[in-house]
């Protein structure tokens, strides 16, 4: 994995290898590290110095507290013209939601609302997941949990 | 001066080091963590207590009376819809306002007995630090902070009572401490003589049954897993095939833990009405997946990147 | 075979950090971090002044991902966020950049932050020299087939086809090597870097 990961650092991977790093990355946060002190290599090597000792654990700290952001779609259609229609149709149909940027508030926009029936569904999930806890004094909480719909990644 | 922005963001890593600080050690934690783990199996007290997920908020009152190592409780709910659950040792009974179906799992965890009997498992995904005294309904109590070893889980806080090791409250905050969920205690009395009249039920409970579901010891066909991708620190608890409604196959509910938080992972073939995308209530997150004709949701009091990391285990 | 662009580099890991994937980020953020700096040390003075400015840069960045559209590379998107974030720093602390930060023009030729030399401390300069001394050591004592290789590929950008064109060999072969190379210097490395800056925060 981590030879994957350096050919990473140098845009030798394909996709999918790409995608198998960013889960280990996920699992091992020692991965981060490493990608860390061979770009720190890289930078002293190239003559740009170096960089300040644990910027990115501060950042990470900082990271964790953002929500996540969600780009709209539209990037992913364009480079990814294979989509099959199907797809794009189930897109379309529950709309599209984006975490949108308004100088230093962010705010999550639903294009369309969601159907009752997908509603449904999730409710049935949260009910299933609290009962499993063996709490029955919940009812109420978990019919107002939100759902952003991401599309297909 | 700094700016407002800069002053927060000093603050926020001030937190971070005072976060770091005060760890106990291994033995002291084990110990720690027992005894909150079993004074619940140990006190009587009478209380109201506040159950606070995301901006959702209820009261609920708990008579826990122990007679001869057994527990005899009664909780009912104080806002919102009437509910009421009786509980003699083993035995659960229950009434919901409306009806509907539900069942007790031997592993369910009511406030304020929120921990397992052996801390082992949750030391290995957690570390116990100091974080201060305080007082909580009236009563003295040393505060922990039990925090994650990696980025899989969120932090607690746990407020334990000096005398009895009894939680008198308990949060789950985000890295940020910002408060997701939180459980405490708003009136209490702990010991002392505890009105029996109180265990009584008011309305009509139904003794229910543990899970009438047989777990499954393999997966289903269509239900292929990657089960060594599941995400570092989680042990699977059971798994079932769960009827759900408007469903004309049961769905695979897996239920996975850490030693404090909990995850269900429901995996289902067919294409249910919900897109792929994300959701969150307080600590509480949901993730969705559509692979190929497996459907699969994660639900769970962990990050959201955690719960797709669950759900990825599905990809067919 | 067309060399791949830095842009193409990072365009997978844009990619991944806009539909949601933080670790995507985090690698962009080690990735950039040393640029960002070199390009405030010349606006803002003070090492955790820096660090600060920095951390902001990469927050808003992450906040602004949705609206990153691919036009320019990632890194020009990114310098333009700095120099902001720099210029909103010091306004509020009612100072004026110290080099003016307008003429930026096409950043991907022109990088001010070339053109001027690094701010240091006489302390951080003596560790960074020591640190700057110790990877050339390494690099030198490598084996020549690791050294070449790391050398092809972090000094003259070339692609691992190039590489193995030039050293004759399979193109995972190169892919090891490079990987060893790293390995090595990163070892004599860590425990140098574990101090830099250390002593001005906590």
């Amino acid at each position: 994995m981590k030879e994957k990961l350096s050919a990473l650092m140098d845009g030798e991977l394909d996709p999918r290898e790409v995608e198998e790093v960013l889960v280990s990355l996920r699992q091992d946060r020692t991965l981060l590290q490493e990608w860390a002190s061979w770009q720190a290599g890289r930078d002293i090597l190239k003559g740009e110095g170096v960089a300040q000792a644990g910027f990115v654990e501060r950042f990470s700290r900082r990271l964790e507290a953002e929500p996540v952001v969600i780009a709209p779609r539209r990037i992913r259609v364009l480079r990814r013209l294979a989509v099959p229609v199907t797809v794009a149709a189930s897109v379309a149909f529950v709309g599209i939601a984006v975490w949108q940027y308004y100088g230093g508030s962010i705010e999550p926009v639903t294009a369309n609302q969601m159907a009752a029936e997908t509603e449904a569904v999730l409710h049935d999930y949260l009910a299933a997941h609290r009962q499993s806890e063996g709490n029955p004094f919940v009812e109420r909480g978990v019919q107002k949990a939100q759902f952003q719909v991401a599309g297909q990644r | 001066m700094r700016s407002r922005g800069f002053f927060a963001l000093m603050l926020v890593w001030l937190a971070g080091t005072a976060m770091a600080a005060g760890r106990l050690p291994d033995q002291q934690a084990v110990r720690l963590l027992q005894r909150m783990a079993q004074a619940p199996k140990q006190v009587s007290f009478h209380g109201v207590y506040v159950q606070q997920y995301g901006d959702s908020l209820e009261t609920i009152r708990v008579c826990h009376v122990v007679e001869n190592g057994l527990v005899n409780e009664r909780r009912d709910s104080l806002d919102g819809p009437v509910r009421e659950m009786v509980r003699q040792g083993d035995k659960v009974s229950l009434f919901v306002q409306g009806g509907g179906a539900f069942e007790t799992q031997p592993d369910g965890r009511l406030f304020p007995a929120l921990l397992p009997d052996d801390p082992t498992f949750v030391l290995e995904n957690y570390t116990l630090h100091q974080a201060g005294r305080e007082r909580v309904a009236g009563h003295e109590v040393e505060v922990y902070d039990l925090l994650p070893r990696d980025t899989l889980r969120f932090p607690h806080r746990l407020w334990m009572h000096t005398g009895s090791g009894l939680l008198l409250k308990a949060s789950t905050t985000g890295y940020r401490r910002e408060l997701y969920d939180l459980f405490a205690f708003s009136q209490l009395q702990l010991g002392g003589q505890i009105d029996r009249g109180q265990l009584k039920p008011v309305n009509p409970v139904k003794p229910l049954n543990a899970s009438r579901l047989g777990g499954i010891d393999s997966l289903p066909a269509w239900g292929r897993q990657d089960s060594k991708a599941v995400p570092h620190g989680f042990k699977l608890v059971r798994q079932v095939l769960r009827p759900m409604v408007k469903r004309t196959r049961p769905v695979l509910h897996q239920v996975y833990s850490d030693g404090v938080v909990s995850v269900s992972v429901f995996a289902e073939e067919g294409r249910p009405n919900l897109p792929d995308g994300s959701g969150r209530q307080g600590a509480l997150n949901v993730h969705s997946r559509q692979w190929g004709s497996v459907h699969v949701t994660a639900v769970g009091e962990v990050p959201h990147e955690t719960l797709e990391l669950f759900v990825r285990t599905f990809k067919q | 075979m067309e060399t791949r662009t830095q842009r193409d580099i990072d365009q997978e890991l844009v990619l991944r950090a806009q539909s949601g994937d933080k670790r995507a980020f985090e690698l962009l953020v080690v990735k950039y971090q040393r640029r960002v700096e070199r390009l405030l040390s010349r606006l803002v003075r003070d090492a955790s002044e820096i660090d600060d400015v920095a951390q902001e840069t990469f927050i808003r960045a992450y906040r602004a991902l949705p609206a990153f559209r691919g036009e320019s590379a990632f890194y020009t998107w990114l310098y333009r966020i700095a120099i902001n974030t720099a210029k909103n720093y010091l306004a509020t602390r009612g100072r004026r950049p110290q080099l003016a930060a307008e003429q930026q023009g096409d950043e991907e030729s022109v990088d001010i932050s070339e053109q001027m030399p690094d701010y240091h401390t006489p302390e951080t300069e003596l560790s960074n020299r020591q640190i700057v001394t110790t990877v050339n050591e390494v690099v030198e004592s490598l084996p020549d087939e690791l050294r070449v290789a790391i050398t092809l590929r972090e000094l003259e950008g070339l692609s691992y086809e190039d590489i193995a064109a030039i050293m004759n060999c399979p193109i995972g072969t190169v892919r090891s090597r490079i990987f060893r190379a790293r390995e090595a210097i990163a070892a004599r490395l860590r425990p140098l870097l574990d101090h830099v800056g250390t002593d001005k925060r906590w």
